[in-house]
């Protein structure tokens, strides 16, 4: 019977199952934890999902807590479940680098909320995922340790900034895993490596022990192989946080949409120059799985959608140079001594971080700088108001708004990286979500041609989380 | 728009970082492009309804949670460079 078990890759069965087999006493936690890092140790070294693994003590510590949960009856529905749990979230006593230099030898203090959550639920953290450093990237090539490679094929990226969790999964080292999504980092990867991700409404997860990349758009998720084992993780870590001061109250968490089975297509904003033809024709297939379920599509527009990518950009890299001002190399992190405190800051910002991340540091000093701040911070906030409203409006007439998660499919390594407008431009459909807080999936949706995976993006109104999974369940039905 | 090195330079020492010189060229390429791009917003007409949601403040009592210095060790273990209970920097006063 165990061998059997140890044949198979655990990692691909759904969360319910293993929940099942555990409680059962046909797996043990130890042999599906000892399953997902023999695999781990196996494929990291093609695929570079992983930066670090836990230390064994802290792994041994999650395994007596969940044996003890099984045995006790206090178990939940991801008591014993390995987790893969991208480098900018902190786990306490462990290291948590952001894909950065400035923090490579950084033990973090304290658990995130999230992390908290799932070790209560008794959870088994294994490692921590490569990332763009601290989150600025889509395709993990700016990670300073290395590059996250497509497990469809490896001469692709895996996207990004959460590559490395997208990869674990989809690679069968993990069954789920957590990333952070400021303006797609989430979906995007979900959508290149074939694997279900989810962005929620601002204010949902708390961002207590996120690093802070862009605070005003920043929200950690899941990934997984199926809805409904993104959805198992949501609901344990989706909670209210009195230390996020944007975590949402509980009064602020009720949802009373009713399903209509209507979803609306900005036709005008899909079918522009730069989707690839492959992606444009799986995305009108999608809606027709949707369709033979039961579903309407309906034409919408939305005012200004194409310039949302400037307002994304230009309110991220604001945020970025306030937040990032923190690594000073004084209190921790990589230091470097100059002649004076302020020569030492430069040096040690310059040593520790990579290119990308000076850069926006650099774009937020002018944007928020004197003189400049009324052309474009402020007329990025007001766009960001409008589009809230535009929302608002078309989600009076349908349940969920269908976008493709990325233009184009998984691109080759090193095709994007030196051209950093080029990078932004794959990041159109996903941004509109993080400016207007709402929460939106990434389902797999068919493959290339060429065997890339695609992906369909739902976005459903603040809190409507539900609908996201209702439809994402259907549309799994529909491509079975 | 016109982005030219010395800003860059400027900007540079406002942020706290630096670009070495054999880098400046392709920063400097680089943000131009970006800088074109977005300010694409600077021209748009927004309706004149548009107001800005209702932002308000999330407060708490300044209560001390943790027992104090409990956690003195853990947080100066991360400090490049620490004296007692206290993180070292040079001398900012000469």
């Amino acid at each position: 019977m165990s061998k059997c078990h140890k044949s198979l890759n655990s990692m691909k069965k759904n969360i319910e199952q293993l929940h099942s087999d555990l409680l059962s006493g046909s797996l043990s936690v130890r042999d599906l934890v000892n399953s997902s890092l023999a695999i781990t140790k196996e494929k990291n070294d093609d695929i570079g999902a992983f930066l670090g693994m836990y230390t064994d003590a802290f792994i041994e510590e999650q395994i007596a807590k969940a044996e003890r949960m099984l045995k006790d009856g206090t178990a939940t529905a991801i008591t014993g479940i390995p987790f893969a749990i991208k480098d900018n979230i902190v786990v306490k006593g462990e290291i948590a680098s952001a894909g950065s230099k400035i923090l490579e030898n950084y033990k973090a203090v304290y658990d995130a909320d999230v992390i908290e959550a799932l070790k209560d639920a008794g959870a088994i953290l294994t490692g921590r995922t490569n990332m763009d450093e601290f989150a600025m990237g889509g395709s993990t090539e700016n990670s300073a340790y290395r590059v996250t490679k497509n497990p469809h094929d490896l001469t692709k990226v895996a996207g990004g900034s959460s590559g490395g969790s997208a990869a674990a999964v989809a690679s069968g080292m993990v069954p789920v895993a957590l990333g952070s999504d400021t303006g797609g980092s989430i979906r995007q990867p979900a959508s290149f490596c074939g694997v279900v991700g989810l962005k929620t409404t601002y204010g949902k997860t708390s961002r207590y022990g996120a690093m802070a990349m862009g605070s005003s758009l920043d929200q950690v998720g899941p990934f997984g192989n199926s809805v409904r084992d993104v959805e198992i993780v949501y609901d344990i870590i989706s909670r209210v946080d009195k230390r996020d001061s944007t975590s949402l109250a509980k009064e602020n968490r009720v949802f009373t949409g009713v399903m209509k089975k209507i979803i609306g297509v900005p036709w005008s904003f899909v079918k522009r120059e730069g989707i690839d033809t492959e992606v444009l024709v799986n995305f009108e297939n999608s809606l027709k799985k949707l369709e033979g379920q039961g579903y309407t599509v309906k034409d919408v527009t939305i005012g200004h959608l194409d310039k949302m990518l400037s307002v994304y950009y230009i309110i991220m890299f604001a945020e970025v140079s306030s937040n990032l001002a923190r690594y000073d190399g004084i209190r921790y992190g990589l230091s470097v001594k100059g002649e004076t405190n302020i020569e030492g800051y430069a040096k040690s910002r310059t040593e520790g971080f990579g290119d990308e991340v000076r850069r926006r540091i650099l774009l937020g000093t002018y944007i928020l700088s004197s003189g400049y701040y009324d052309a474009y911070y402020n007329k990025a906030t007001a766009l960001r108001n409008y589009l809230r409203k535009e929302f608002a409006k078309v989600f009076e007439s349908v349940d969920v708004i269908a976008l493709p998660t990325s233009p184009v499919p998984a691109f080759t390594i090193g095709e994007r990286h030196g051209d950093p407008l080029s990078m932004y431009l794959a990041d159109i459909f996903t941004v509109p979500v993080n400016i207007v807080g709402v929460p939106a999936i990434s389902l797999p949706s068919g493959k290339t041609e060429r065997g890339l995976p695609l992906g369909l993006q739902l976005i459903a109104p603040h809190n409507g989380e539900e609908f996201l999974f209702a439809i994402g369940k259907d549309f799994e039905k529909a491509s079975i | 728009m016109i982005f030219t090195e010395n800003d860059l330079d400027n900007l540079a020492r406002l942020a706290r970082v630096s670009i070495k010189s054999e880098e400046k060229t392709k920063m400097l390429h680089d943000m131009q492009a970006i800088l074109e791009h977005v300010s694409e917003v600077n021209s748009l007409d927004i309706p004149e309804d548009v107001t800005a949601p209702t932002v308000f403040n999330v407060v708490r009592e300044d209560e001390v949670l943790r027992v104090t210095g409990a956690l003195t060790e853990t947080i100066l273990a991360n400090a490049p460079e620490c004296e007692g209970d206290y993180v070292k920097v040079s001398q900012v006063f000469k």
